[in-house]
């Protein structure tokens, strides 16, 4: 069984002719075409990916898993694997990251145990998916935009600093310090945030979610059918 | 100092205890007040402010121990995505109150749970949370001045509290934090030693660690990616084969 993971910014280069990746098991005839049923999407960066991938390829070597035993031989590989990633994203420095899981195989698929749930922000999903065509408008809006105050400390916030809400209709424009510092008033322990109210429609929302609108990659996967033809999805798999 | 979540999430329902009784803030002098504020880092301040703020950060770093309330508040909640027809529904979490974690148990005068989770539970604290947020107002408070983090010196949670505050003192830096983006290791250190702050290596990664900072063995600005070789190659037959090269990565 091979583990994999992506990065999110990878799909802002452009055609990715690495190819298709692969996680997930072994089919059970043994040899054969590797076949992709679980991936943990999300990752903000390259290390932060290469990273996870490796401790959970190396479960017994990271210094983050030593709490994880070591495979029983009534668990399946699969079964070990998410086990250990169960572990995994229940744990710095994986905790607080904006990850997703989804399983890309029905028949695979497995519930987080009941004493291995994954922090509330991570969800567990299931379908496949691929990178939207994204339109071009966004980047004019940037140009035109009027100058903007940050509605929590109301200073002008320049565009490298601009944090803005997802949802539709909410104006709310901030300073990405001020929001974070907000955020964190209920979680004053830690530098990152995970997620807290927008101060302008007073949704819940995940940091994650609102860094990826700003670098414009938020809401970019759309479900597809599994059952689709001709190409395979993977090769359009930019996540 | 953010370990095993697992570990935190036992359930206690106790009544609310103080751990270690409060030292006699308001029967010391000026001058020793004024050496156990520096010890955290906070200015000489006048006498009374000083035994205020050494209560606070007494019942802060003295944690109380707070019933789990996230787990019955808190479950998955499907909503089905009208974009889909014909795959299964997608279900995903609704984000709700962060995770309460029991803080772990002091011991008398140990004072390492200082940067363990103070988080709220819906239930009990938001009177903590106030003692808190004025806790860290010390550090946070751009108002006064003369606090450095070369002042939090010598104890290794002093230390680590002036990463902390290094990183948020530093808008670039803690702009690159708050986006996810990896941390260069060598500028860290320089940085902090400038500041005078002496970390060591392994402990100045388990912080980053800790607060899920990414860090890069790589200069800021360059692409870490650049140094490795490319991870996914194809072989004839069509299978691909995946390289890792974690050897570069000092730990994971």
């Amino acid at each position: 069984m091979v583990v994999e993971v992506e990065s999110f910014y990878e799909r802002r280069i452009g055609q990715h002719n690495a190819g298709r990746h692969r996680g997930g098991a072994k089919r059970t005839s043994g040899r054969g075409p590797w076949e992709m049923v679980l991936i943990v999407h999300g990752f903000p960066s390259d290390i932060a990916a290469l990273r996870f991938e490796w401790a959970w390829q190396h479960p017994h070597i990271s210094r983050r898993l030593s709490h994880v035993a070591r495979r029983s031989r009534k668990e399946s590989s699969l079964q070990f694997h998410w086990r250990v990633l169960s572990n995994m994203l229940r744990v710095a420095p994986w905790s607080r990251l904006p990850l997703t899981v989804r399983w890309l195989k029905q028949e695979y698929r497995m519930d987080f145990a009941p004493e291995l749930q994954p922090p509330l922000h991570i969800p567990l999903t299931f379908g496949c998916v691929r990178a939207k065509t994204k339109p071009q408008q966004e980047c004019k809006e940037q140009d035109e935009r009027q100058v903007e105050r940050c509605v929590l400390c109301g200073v002008f916030v320049k565009a490298m600093d601009r944090l803005s809400c997802f949802h539709p209709s909410c104006q709310m424009v901030s300073h990405l310090i001020c929001l974070a510092k907000h955020f964190l008033k209920a979680d004053p322990s830690h530098l990152l945030p995970v997620e807290g109210k927008c101060p302008g429609c007073h949704h819940s929302v995940l940091w994650g979610s609102l860094i990826r609108h700003k670098n414009g990659c938020h809401g970019d996967l759309e479900e597809i059918s599994s059952s689709s033809s001709q190409s395979h999805w993977t090769d359009e798999l930019q996540l | 100092f953010f370990y095993d979540m697992v570990a935190c999430r036992k359930r206690n329902k106790g009544p609310l205890v103080p751990i270690t009784p409060m030292p006699g803030f308001s029967d010391m002098d000026t001058p020793e007040l004024k050496n156990k504020l520096n010890r955290f880092g906070v200015r000489p301040l006048p006498k009374k402010q000083m035994v205020l703020k050494l209560k606070e950060i007494h019942q802060y770093t003295h944690q109380l121990q707070s019933s789990e309330s996230e787990e019955e508040t808190s479950g998955p909640q499907c909503h089905p995505n009208a974009s889909n027809s014909q795959s299964a529904p997608l279900c995903f979490k609704q984000p709700t109150a962060p995770p309460a974690v029991s803080p772990v148990k002091l011991p008398p005068s140990e004072e390492d749970e200082l940067l363990s989770a103070s988080q709220n539970s819906n239930t009990s604290s938001t009177a903590e949370s106030e003692r808190y947020s004025s806790y860290m107002a010390i550090y946070d408070d751009s108002d006064s001045e003369g606090i450095t983090a070369s002042q939090a010196v010598v104890r290794k949670k002093d230390k680590l509290l002036a990463v902390r505050q290094l990183i948020l003192s530093d808008p670039k830096l803690y702009a690159r934090v708050l986006q996810y983006q990896p941390l260069s290791l060598a500028e860290l250190r320089s940085s902090l030693k400038a500041a005078g702050i002496r970390l060591g290596a392994a402990k100045l990664l388990d912080f980053l660690d800790s607060q899920c900072i990414t860090f890069s063995m790589a200069k800021q600005g360059q692409n870490a990616s650049s140094r490795r070789k490319r991870r996914v190659k194809t072989t004839t037959s069509g299978e691909r084969k995946a390289e890792e090269k974690s050897d570069r990565l000092p730990c994971a």
